[in-house]
């Protein structure tokens, strides 16, 4: 008799498994992620105040004059936003591209809005900018639905307004690049401050007994389960210029003056290390436990001297944690937002600083955005980087 | 005889400072002598065997290696080959990377280090694996690296730490001849920690059975078999029957030792007294299996018969309830034995071994 066939393969079941997990990070991460990321390219501002001209501008080919239709839609959406007092914001715009437009569209808003019923060669004769086919055709990419501008910003990067093509911003408005080195700077000074002081401290726990083991590893996570406000607004009181340290120190008279520990990078340094110590420690820590003392007795008893063996034999075994360590750190470092703004001075502000500033204070979801962008983007060819040599280390485990 | 190699002076070892793993052990290990320690697990055997690595210090007393005390000489400065029991080979390096480390931290060169790993391969014949890692080998061939690696360095003295413990038992039979050989080819001298008998028997030139801490006997693989020195050793050592008694007579070397299961005639181990508490130990293969008419030591009654290929094992019962393990031939077809029966149960007085009892 043929046995039935189940009802699920044992694949299917494994992805019936997986599902929900699936669901939720398609719902809840990579379509929130993905369409706030798309607003790095999208261009949503124009198309709101003059959606008719906007339409029509894109359904014309460019070349040449535009059709009667386009100029009708100038004329009724430009009216439109004459009333709202939104036809500066087009422009302004519009003036980026090219500044004989500002004045010929504000002329063209005022008009049409004293005389809805403006005929097409009335609107033309306005203003020779209107008769001239290179005004119109760079009027019609101010209206593209997508642009790069946000993109070219964020890498203090700008198109030309004449020749179109990509230049540096000047030197007063450039901030991104610094910032991005600036972040990447602090994210390898707390990854190699976190690695200096977990390894060794790893050795220990992990030779100690099994209660003494557990005491000293809540020590260690203890700041892993206060949150990051706290802990940061909590080294705000600790550092600050009249702050327990500084008093502490100046009553013991180490130090005359108080010392610049907050509003620095110094202090900014010293908290996230202080956050990062649990996220470095732990995987150095469980590679450490699976690493069994027999091979540096092993490495001794064929002669090797203690750093020798701990060198040869101990070390290569736990770089896999060392390596998973200092990455995660690295990783969330380069994301760190609320330490140093808490902490820092105006100096010390990361990359996720200006994605807040974007968006809490200028609304520009834009610019945002493509901060943000860069961000990921760099984190992921880190990473690249990273997963391209960690296996070259992992070779160990054969 | 060889004079002492290693001695070992009136050492104990202590970890809480309340037990002693070693008690006040004194043990001569003799130039290229194959020195087995056998005993249960917690008898103190790798305690022994941790302290003559240097990985522990003794808590009192001395080790003495060539007639200098090397207590205190760091592991890395004794050349001595340990082989672990999970062989700890260093699963970042490769065959020939592990069997060279000893030689690469002796600052050997190059060319002559690649040469004596070569040699030292194919002795153990695995030189067809150098450049593969650890993990990518079966157990009997990380076994031969962890070999090659404790004896390519011609240390003074080998350490194996139940080397065989990880195998299948045809490989763990096959891997003692061949330790042996090689020890023998070689010339090195090697104390070997086991928790198996049969193990112990086959490889050593002598044997050390422990028990608490402490040596029970010490002597060649037959002398332990055949004239165990007291009821441990001979209780460990292959399978033994026991019979619970008083001593009535003493003649000599024997004694007549009355037991609920009748007058056994038995060798002393040690000197005793008329009216002393023994038990009397007899091994299987020295017990012949009577009809019940026939005159007998004891008689008892078939329990249970083991096939064991080339012989059984047959388990009787005496009147008084004590369990007597018999060896005996394969039958033939003709008298099987049957379960039930009863039969008698006699062996020559010098095979019975009597062990003063506590009383």
């Amino acid at each position: 008799m043929a046995t039935p066939a189940p009802f699920l393969s044992a694949r299917g079941k494994l992805v019936l498994l997986a599902l929900p997990m699936l669901l939720f990070m398609l719902l809840f991460f990579f379509i929130p992620v993905g369409s706030l990321l798309v607003r790095a390219v999208q261009d949503p501002e124009l198309g709101a105040i003059a959606p008719n001209l906007q339409r029509e501008l894109r359904a014309w080919d460019g070349q040449g004059t535009p059709p009667d239709s386009v100029v009708l839609a100038l004329r009724d959406d430009l009216a439109a936003a004459q009333k709202d007092r939104r036809a500066a914001i087009v422009a302004k715009r519009a003036a980026e591209a090219d500044p004989k437009l500002r004045p010929a569209i504000m002329d063209a808003a005022k008009a049409s809005l004293a005389d809805p019923q403006l005929s097409v060669q009335a609107v033309l004769n306005l203003d020779p900018v209107w008769r001239d086919a290179a005004c119109w055709t760079r009027l019609r990419d101010v209206f593209a639905p997508f642009t790069d501008r946000y993109l070219l910003s964020a890498l203090d990067l700008k198109r030309d307004r004449d020749t179109q093509e990509i230049v540096k911003v000047a030197p007063d408005q450039a901030i991104f690049l610094a910032t991005l080195q600036r972040t990447l700077g602090v994210s390898l000074a707390v990854t190699l401050i976190c690695l200096l002081l977990a390894y060794p401290l790893a050795y220990v726990v992990v030779r100690q007994g099994p209660v003494m083991q557990a005491l000293m590893l809540t020590f260690v996570m203890l700041p892993f389960w206060t949150s990051i406000l706290v802990r940061s607004a909590a080294w705000l009181v600790l550092l600050q210029t009249h702050g327990v340290v500084n008093e502490t120190l100046m009553s013991l008279s180490i130090i005359s003056e108080p010392l610049k520990l907050v509003y620095s990078r110094s202090g900014t340094i010293l908290a996230m290390v202080h956050i990062q110590l649990p996220f470095t420690f732990l995987p150095i820590y469980s590679v450490m436990k699976s690493v069994p003392d027999s091979y540096v007795r092993a490495a001794q008893s064929l002669g090797a001297k203690p750093f020798y063996a701990f060198r040869r034999i101990y070390l290569p075994q736990t770089l896999p944690g060392v390596a998973a360590g200092c990455l995660l750190t690295f990783i969330l470092c380069l994301g760190y937002y609320i330490t140093p703004a808490l902490l820092g001075g105006p100096a010390d502000q990361l990359l996720s600083y200006y994605v807040a500033y974007y968006l809490n204070q200028e609304v520009n979801w834009s610019m945002a955005s493509a901060v943000a962008l860069m961000l990921l983007v760099v984190t992921l060819v880190i990473y690249t980087i990273y997963a391209r040599f960690v296996p070259v280390l992992r070779q160990v485990e054969g | 005889m060889t004079e002492a190699f290693v001695s070992l002076r009136g050492v104990s070892k202590s970890y809480d400072g309340l037990v002693r793993v070693v008690e006040q052990l004194d043990l001569d290990i003799r130039q290229k002598e194959f020195l087995t320690l056998l005993g249960p697990s917690g008898s103190g055997k790798t305690t022994i065997l941790t302290m003559l690595a240097g990985f522990e210090t003794p808590s009192s007393g001395e080790i003495y290696m060539s007639g200098k005390p090397i207590s205190h000489v760091p592991p890395h400065g004794r050349n001595i080959g340990v082989v672990f029991q999970n062989y700890a080979l260093f699963p970042h390096l490769t065959v020939a990377q592990n069997v060279g480390f000893p030689l690469e931290v002796r600052g050997v060169a190059q060319s002559e280090r690649e040469k004596r790993v070569r040699d030292m391969l194919e002795m153990v014949g695995l030189s067809q694996h150098v450049a593969r890692y650890p993990a990518q080998l079966s157990g009997g061939q990380q076994q031969r690296v962890a070999l090659a690696r404790a004896l390519v360095f011609h240390p003074d003295l080998v350490l194996m730490d139940e080397p065989l413990g990880a195998l299948d038992n045809a490989l763990r039979k096959r891997m003692q001849i061949e330790i042996k050989a090689l020890q023998r080819r070689l010339g090195v001298t090697v104390v070997f920690v086991t928790h198996d008998q049969g193990e112990a028997l086959v490889m050593s030139d002598r044997v050390a059975v422990f028990d608490k801490g402490r040596i029970q006997q010490i002597a060649p693989p037959q002398e332990i078999y055949a004239r165990p020195s007291n009821a441990f050793v001979a209780e460990f050592i292959g399978e033994t029957s026991w019979f619970l008694g008083e001593v009535s007579a003493i003649e000599g070397e024997e004694c007549v030792v009355d037991t609920p299961a009748g007058k056994i005639r038995a060798r002393a181990a040690s000197p005793l007294q008329q009216g002393a508490l023994v038990r009397v130990a007899v091994r299987p293969e020295d017990i012949n299996l009577v009809g019940p008419d026939t005159p007998a030591t004891v008689r008892g009654v078939l329990e249970d018969t083991t096939y064991l290929g080339d012989h059984l094992m047959l388990t009787l019962r005496t009147a008084i309830g004590t369990a007597v393990s018999v060896k005996a031939p394969k039958p033939g077809q003709s008298n099987p034995l049957r379960v039930g029966e009863e039969f008698g149960l006699s062996w020559e007085a010098h095979h019975a071994v009597a062990f003063a009892e506590e009383r």
